[in-house]
């Protein structure tokens, strides 16, 4: 079975700093790959490198066996390669169902004369996107915030809000960037359940987290990237006791209680 | 009010614009109404670049190249004035097609500033190229549009009440096709495209599809109402494409507001009569005009479409404040 996504040689410089250096990994199907790494480690740089928001000066990006190097991200997005950002995770003017509907929007554009003239085509869909975004914030829970404007929501809903537009373009690799950063222990019990959930629905997933309880808890190996460097890969236990990892990241005293 | 009243109240107030020449045939005010709906015309359009996020100086030469295509097109080639009009559209929305490639690429002020040299580069052809535009005197004895009604029977547009009939006719549709594409998905998506352009590219948005859908339907209307301006004042030069009349759009849309169609036909009927209104003080008039520009953005600073909305919000929270005492 090839692999969900595979990443060869990969290596992005800004001016004089490689912020990631021939990378070589790849992800099975229905994988969380988790990255961690210290700041500036390029864990972000490689997930807009993957989602083609940035071009890579060498290396290969195959994602179900293709090259998708130089394809427009909303191709990529459309081909089930999701991704989430650190912030601006929606449309913060507009409400939380609003949001839902935006966030299909693209996957079901049926072209420029079709929309403009409503077809009964386009009138089923929006029916059809209607009940997905019902379903999408009831298994997240934030069914009775549909009529609330998305940035007056509290910090932790604003992140699930994310995370259900996300799930809205159907998405086969999920990349999540930092989704638990600034939750609280109730809010993160929440989105861990909820990514639990999602993996079993056959979704793979490359998790970018600081949270160590978050990554060791869900994530079935994790990569870890150290000035633009892959410097372990494996699974958690072992990154754990990895004397490198250690030293770059962990530190000495980590409880992972 | 319910989405069918609204639309029956549009339908309403569109049909009541068809007796305006009937019960008030002054030509003065006629003459002032008619720039009022070219500038309508212009400034909605302009309003559905602005939509995706861009800010374009470049659409009064938009409306030149509309301009000049119809007066060729009518003198040159013979062309009837209802196939002229189209033409000149087409016009416009080919050429944005051909430099949006180049210049949608641009983000933020890069994009302001090439669009004004665009809009330069438009002008300097018109003053340069004596043939066929006519160099710096421009184009004059533009004739009347003359529309074949049936086989054999043609009227000529000649007088003030039947121009404003056809400028109506083509800022109704104008209005009506750029509302529909507001409520469409395509609107939307253009909305996502200001809002957040990343966060749209990643959920599946085209969002350059939709920023040169939105610049060349752009100019597709400027086109148009360059076209309704040459036959209209019957002369046309390059100086009525310059750069101050696409800031005067601009302006159009931020005392107006921005966020849908109201706000820039609000805006239209607002500053394109106010001159007409200080002539009395012919000295003070652009003392005066500048005045009240800055007077109005001060007072309503997302335009006469905020102002209108705090009203109607505060109407509708005394309302609910009313039905919910016991």
């Amino acid at each position: 079975m090839t692999p969900m996504l595979q990443v060869e040689g990969l290596s992005k410089r800004f001016g004089g700093l490689m912020a990631v250096n021939q990378v070589t990994f790849s992800v099975g199907q229905g994988e969380i790959l988790g990255t961690i790494g210290p700041n500036g480690a390029g864990k972000t740089t490689l997930l807009n490198l993957i989602s083609n928001l940035y071009i890579p000066h060498a290396g290969k990006i195959l994602y179900q066996g293709k090259n998708i190097i130089g394809q427009p991200p909303y191709q990529i997005a459309k081909t089930g390669l999701v991704r989430t950002f650190q912030s601006t995770v929606s449309y913060g003017e507009s409400t939380v169902w609003e949001n839902m509907m935006r966030a299909q929007l693209g996957y079901h554009f049926l072209g420029l004369g079709p929309e403009f003239l409503m077809t009964r085509a386009v009138r089923e869909g929006k029916k059809a996107q209607g009940e997905k975004a019902e379903n999408l914030l009831r298994f997240l829970g934030l069914e009775t915030l549909r009529d609330s404007q998305a940035k007056s929501l509290p910090y932790g809903y604003q992140k699930l809000l994310g995370l259900a537009i996300a799930l809205a373009g159907d998405p086969r690799l999920l990349m999540l960037d930092e989704p638990a950063a600034g939750l609280n222990h109730d809010e993160r019990l929440h989105l861990m359940s909820a990514i639990q959930k999602i993996n079993e629905n056959g979704v793979t997933m490359i998790l970018v987290e600081h949270d160590m309880k978050v990554i060791m808890g869900l994530c079935h190996r994790i990569l870890v990237l150290n000035y633009g460097q892959l410097i372990a890969m494996g699974a958690p236990a072992e990154i754990q006791r990895n004397a490198e990892v250690i030293k770059a990241y962990l530190g000495e005293d980590l409880d992972l209680a | 009010m319910t989405p069918r009243g609204k639309n029956f109240a549009i339908l309403a107030l569109a049909a009541s614009l068809f007796f305006i020449p009937i019960l008030w045939p002054d030509e003065f005010y006629l003459n002032v109404i008619i720039s009022t709906y070219l500038h309508i015309i212009l400034a909605v359009s302009l309003n559905m670049v602005i939509k995706t996020g861009k800010l374009s100086i470049a659409h009064a030469a938009f409306m030149g190249i509309g301009g000049y295509t119809s007066a060729l097109a009518v003198l040159r080639l013979g062309f009837p004035y209802l196939l002229a009009l189209p033409v000149s559209g087409l016009m416009g929305a080919a050429i944005a097609l051909l430099v949006g490639r180049l210049l949608l690429k641009l983000q933020g002020v890069y994009f302001v500033l090439v669009t004004f040299a665009f809009g330069e580069v438009v002008r300097l052809f018109f003053v340069n190229l004596v043939n066929p535009f006519g160099g710096p005197t421009g184009i004059i004895n533009i004739p009347p549009p003359q529309i074949t009604v049936l086989p054999g029977m043609t009227i000529t547009i000649l007088s003030k009440a039947s121009y404003y009939y056809l400028v109506l006719a083509v800022m109704l549709i104008t209005l009506f096709v750029i509302r529909r594409i507001y409520q469409s998905s395509i609107g939307k998506a253009m909305d996502c495209t200001r809002e957040t352009e990343h966060l749209a590219e990643f959920t599946g948005i085209n969002t350059f599809q939709h920023k040169m859908f939105a610049f060349a339907a752009g100019g597709f209307f400027a086109g148009l109402a360059g076209s309704l301006f040459a036959h209209y004042y019957r002369y046309i030069s390059p100086e009525s494409f310059t750069f101050w009349e696409s800031v005067n759009l601009i302006v159009i849309n931020v005392v107006g507001g921005m966020g849908g169609i109201t706000g820039p036909i609000l805006g239209a009927i607002f500053l394109v009569p106010l001159p007409e209104f200080l002539r009395g003080f012919v000295e003070y008039q652009r003392v005066l005009y500048g005045l009240i520009l800055i007077l109005t953005l001060w007072f309503m600073p997302s335009g006469m479409l905020g102002v209108l909305n705090k009203i109607a919000e505060g109407r509708e929270a005394r309302k609910a404040r009313k039905e919910t005492r016991p």
